[in-house]
């Protein structure tokens, strides 16, 4: 019941943020848009329009242009959900510790691993929320109109809240050590520009400075927080489309982001959780 | 077994980058509150009363000593789940409404879904925020917010509950039902720890009271433990009193004023007092009668602050 209570507590706490009714409203009137206005010319298939006029006119013979319609809907859905995300639930942590906000949250009888831990699964599922009924609405509309069940572009949109899930559990740690929302959110931010720059360290970061103990570094910050550019990009090819994916990275998909990134995110919530019972607030 | 008990109780806070800064926020607490009784923590600002309170409902770590709520461990979660607090200066989610309010912290106290609702609305009924439950607590004054934080600590019925300046905002028909039902809850048997400032409201409805000061308990004892022992005496004389006697009583006492037909006397010791009366007597004075002057806890209280180095 305690658990149950932060969980749905934080879940509404998350969908009646501003930034999320943004997201929630934008996303309503883009599955609108695409209703009314996306279909293609009768006589070519491959001929995308978007209320009557062409659009993606030079598709590569080997391309199926829904497909790469969905993968670019899917990179651009996991994108604005990271950026609106970051600034919905950044507060979520710093928030609770407040003066007089903490002592009211910690003086029931709920233990503080608790309190993290379901505060981060309801903000999660807030996220998770918003962005499947996106991706289901973008993914029924392709359907309607084009007889295209794509069910692996449903699904991704679980792979994108298991990305943000990973990124919770870094904000929240965030929102332990800083205590201030505006903080939290540039350091979700940073986080999540540095992340492609981790995941690519091999072409960028590492040609900066040709030294060993930099470039170890750089592998053990990529290995010891969530992987989330390659989760992301990942979550892209498993709609199955390579055309918007990086040419010169391999397009097959690859799971093991996924399974760093939990490590890591467990990792993190064991160390955030052990702080904050070691605080007094 | 006493519902709270603290032993040896010290908190020091380390700040500073290189944990330099020390600041001894409480040194060597000891004392137990009794069953059914309001005992009331008296201090001024930065005394360590807050912090105090706080180690009780284990929001706070000691850095040394042990604290009990009803027999158990404060650091343990089974010390919360009997104990209601209303914190000084509370801050409560502003997009839930009353009600909601209530609902959720009675999740967080572990109270069953059959008997949330019911119970939200008795309290806010308790409490006179029935009328207001469905409006949003951002719209809420500062005294309906007060109330709303005295129903958030009692949703789970608890043996104990800790005020930390329950009538802070509420104006003084408000302070009278929260006094009222501190003394209701009292006859049901709770415990009730107050922190407040409001020593003329301390005064009326504690049992017992503590005073800390700079991190240390400086007395501990009943109001009339803590009000008595001035040593001040109004005698009630039949006639005027001349120059040269009030000279001799003066030299007998520590203080002497005439006023009115009635006499002040401050004494060293009691048996002064009989020396005085003595002289008053000899001199020819029949003595109307003899009333000891009572401090008011504030009184008290500024004496013994004021004594502290």
């Amino acid at each position: 019941m305690k658990r149950w209570g932060i969980f749905r507590f934080t879940f509404g706490e998350a969908i009646r943020r501003g930034t999320l009714l943004t997201y929630f409203l934008l996303g309503n009137a883009i599955i609108l848009v695409l209703l009314l206005g996306i279909g293609h010319v009768p006589q070519n298939p491959d001929q995308l329009t978007f209320f009557g006029n062409p659009i993606l006119t030079k598709v590569p013979k080997d391309f199926d242009v829904v497909q790469m319609l969905l993968a670019f809907l899917e990179s651009q859905s996991s994108f604005w959900i990271m950026m609106f995300g970051v600034f919905g639930v950044a507060g979520f942590m710093p928030e609770i510790l407040e003066k007089g906000s903490a002592e009211l949250f910690l003086s029931k009888p709920i233990t503080r691993w608790e309190l993290l831990l379901f505060r981060s699964f309801g903000a999660t599922a807030g996220i998770a929320a918003n962005i499947v009924y996106f991706m289901a609405g973008v993914w029924a509309v392709v359907g309607l109109k084009f007889g295209v069940w794509h069910w692996k572009f449903l699904a991704s949109s679980l792979l994108i809240s298991y990305s943000f899930a990973c990124l919770v559990v870094l904000l929240f740690a965030a929102g332990l050590l800083m205590r201030n929302t505006g903080l939290v959110t540039m350091f979700g931010f940073i986080f999540y520009v540095f992340s492609w720059g981790l995941e690519s360290r091999t072409r960028g970061l590492n040609l900066l400075w040709d030294n060993a103990v930099y470039h170890r570094i750089l592998d053990a910050l990529y290995y010891l927080t969530p992987q989330l550019s390659a989760m992301l990009t990942n979550a892209t090819r498993f709609v199955g489309h390579s055309a918007i994916a990086n040419p010169m990275e391999p397009q097959t998909m690859n799971w093991m982001p996924y399974v760093y990134s939990l490590a890591s995110a467990t990792l993190i919530y064991l160390l955030s959780a052990w702080y904050f019972y070691r605080r007094d607030y | 077994m006493h519902p709270i008990e603290i032993e040896g109780v010290s908190k020091t806070y380390v700040s500073g980058f290189w944990r330099r800064a020390r600041l001894e926020a409480l040194v060597d607490i000891s004392f137990q509150v009794e069953a059914g009784t309001i005992f009331s923590l008296l201090g001024p600002n930065g005394a360590g009363k807050t912090t105090l309170v706080k180690i009780l409902l284990s929001v706070v770590r000691p850095s040394a000593g042990a604290a009990r709520i009803n027999g158990v461990p404060c650091s343990s979660v089974d010390a919360r789940a009997k104990s209601g607090y209303l914190p000084e200066n509370h801050r409560y989610p502003n997009f839930l409404n009353g009600l909601e309010t209530l609902i959720f912290f009675g999740r967080l106290n572990g109270l069953p879904a059959s008997m949330l609702r019911d119970r939200a609305n008795q309290l806010l009924g308790l409490v006179g925020l029935d009328e207001w439950k469905k409006m949003k607590i951002r719209k809420y004054s500062k005294g309906m917010l007060q109330r709303l934080g005295l129903a958030q600590a009692l949703l789970n019925e608890p043996n104990v509950l800790f005020l930390d300046e329950p009538t802070d905002g509420v104006d003084p028909v408000g302070r009278k039902e929260i006094r009222d039902l501190l003394v209701n809850l009292k006859s049901q048997g709770k415990t009730i720890f107050l922190n407040s400032h409001l020593l003329s409201e301390v005064e009326r409805i504690s049992d017992r009271v503590a005073i800390l000061n700079k991190g240390r308990i400086i007395r501990t004892g009943s109001i009339p433990d803590l009000t008595a022992g001035a040593l001040i005496y109004e005698i009630d004389l039949e006639g005027g009193i001349s120059a040269e006697l009030m000279d001799r009583i003066r030299r007998t006492v520590e203080t002497a004023m005439i006023s009115n037909k009635t006499l002040t006397v401050g004494l060293h010791a009691r048996s002064e007092l009989d020396s005085v009366v003595d002289l008053l007597r000899t001199n020819g004075f029949s003595i109307g009668g003899i009333r000891e002057q009572k401090l008011s806890l504030e009184e008290s209280f500024m004496q013994l602050i004021g004594k502290q180095p």
